[in-house]
């Protein structure tokens, strides 16, 4: 961590102190400059810890693009306080509406938007229904369907089982682990039944949010062109571009700490975003 | 459904795409050993699955995951085609 432009903070949250890092973008304390500035919806349980180093560095990339950026870990994960499986998505969803607000009132950050990776650019997406105020967004790969998500990490476990145990695998006994009556296996972790139930009702296209902010979905990939579940989620959203990288999927690999490519597009389009904003700001005020 | 040639070609493609690899899809032999020859981990095989299922439209049981199902093109050939055929 570079003392000068990065602390340890924590993030005030239903009687909590979320855990967080902020990546200063440059300016003193006190100082109004910082308008822009972007929190992180990281993902969920293995994705997040493959993906975790990545972040960081896009963390690092955006605030010298100055963006001053806010990492934080949800309720039960990473250095926050409480048990994995107590919590759920919607208090998440309310964990990233605490960070937002954080970002506004204690770093005086004008145009507060987020970066979401996997699970967590789904439910900041949903963060304005409980309240958050979001400027723009950076959907990276955002799950589009609970039940799909679910269904791929049992075959994950599966796959793995398999690889792994030889000619003592049973598939039985990893599904069972996946739908025991009240705590499931997901990919490793223990979660709740209630917080499986709340993802796998996760749809955005069935039920889209209502997000009018200015958005960016980024499908990352082997293919250069975005998925159909992309394209048709920007149709139904009011100022959502949606762009597909060809870049390996970080979220799932140990040991791969590089999304320059997912980066550049995104700050490519911030300059974007920023350039339009000045311009509106602009015509606002003749 | 495409024919047999037509279809380890495509299996092929969808290997080479998904897991980055910097080969030329024909130069994969249809009985090589794909866990051996490119490294294919629990993470890359995952990668194949879902690949399969969104290019084949195939959907995986439980008892469909064996070591032996996904070893080679040929094998993973003759699985898409039992399940689409």
């Amino acid at each position: 961590m570079s003392p000068e432009t990065e602390r340890v903070v924590r993030i005030p949250c239903d009687g909590e102190a979320l855990h967080g890092v902020f990546h200063d973008c440059g300016y003193d304390d006190g100082v109004e400059g910082r308008e822009w500035g972007m929190v992180f919806c990281d993902p969920f349980a293995e994705e997040k810890k493959c993906a975790h180093r990545v972040l960081v560095e896009a963390a690092r990339s955006l605030a010298l693009a100055n963006f001053a950026c806010l990492r934080f870990d949800y309720r039960g994960c990473g250095d926050s306080p409480g048990g994995f499986g107590d919590f759920g998505p919607g208090d998440w969803i309310g964990d990233i509406s605490a960070a937002t607000e954080f970002m506004r009132e204690e770093f005086g950050v004008a145009r507060v938007g987020i970066l979401g990776l996997r699970l967590g650019a789904t439910m900041g997406l949903m963060a304005p229904q409980r309240g958050a105020r979001i400027d723009f967004a950076v959907l990276w790969e955002p799950v589009i369907d609970g039940g799909r998500y679910l269904n791929l990490n049992l075959k994950r476990s599966l796959i793995k089982a398999m690889m792994t145990d030889g000619d003592a695998f049973d598939a039985d006994a990893v599904r069972d682990r996946h739908a025991d009556e009240t705590l499931v296996d997901f990919d490793g972790y223990t979660v709740g039944l209630s917080a499986r139930e709340a993802i796998a009702q996760l749809s955005l296209l069935a039920d889209p949010p209502q997000f009018a902010a200015p958005t960016l979905i980024l499908n990352l990939g082997s293919r250069d062109e975005p998925a159909r579940g992309y394209r048709e989620l920007a149709e139904l959203m009011d100022d959502a571009t949606v762009g597909a990288v060809v870049q390996e999927p970080f979220w799932n690999r140990i040991g791969l700490a590089s999304a320059e490519q997912a980066i550049e597009a995104t700050e490519l389009w911030l300059a974007e975003l920023q350039t339009r904003t000045m311009l509106d700001t602009g015509a606002a005020e003749q | 459904m495409a024919d047999a040639a037509e279809l380890k070609s495509q299996i092929k493609e969808m290997i080479v795409e998904r897991l980055f690899l910097d080969v030329d899809p024909a130069d994969i032999t249809d009985d090589e050993n794909l866990m051996e020859t490119h490294d294919v981990d629990s993470v890359r095989l995952f990668e194949i699955v879902v690949g399969l299922e969104e290019v084949f439209d195939v959907s995986f049981e439980d008892a469909d995951f064996t070591v032996e199902t996904f070893s080679t093109v040929n094998s993973i050939a003759e699985y898409v085609t039992s399940k689409t055929g």
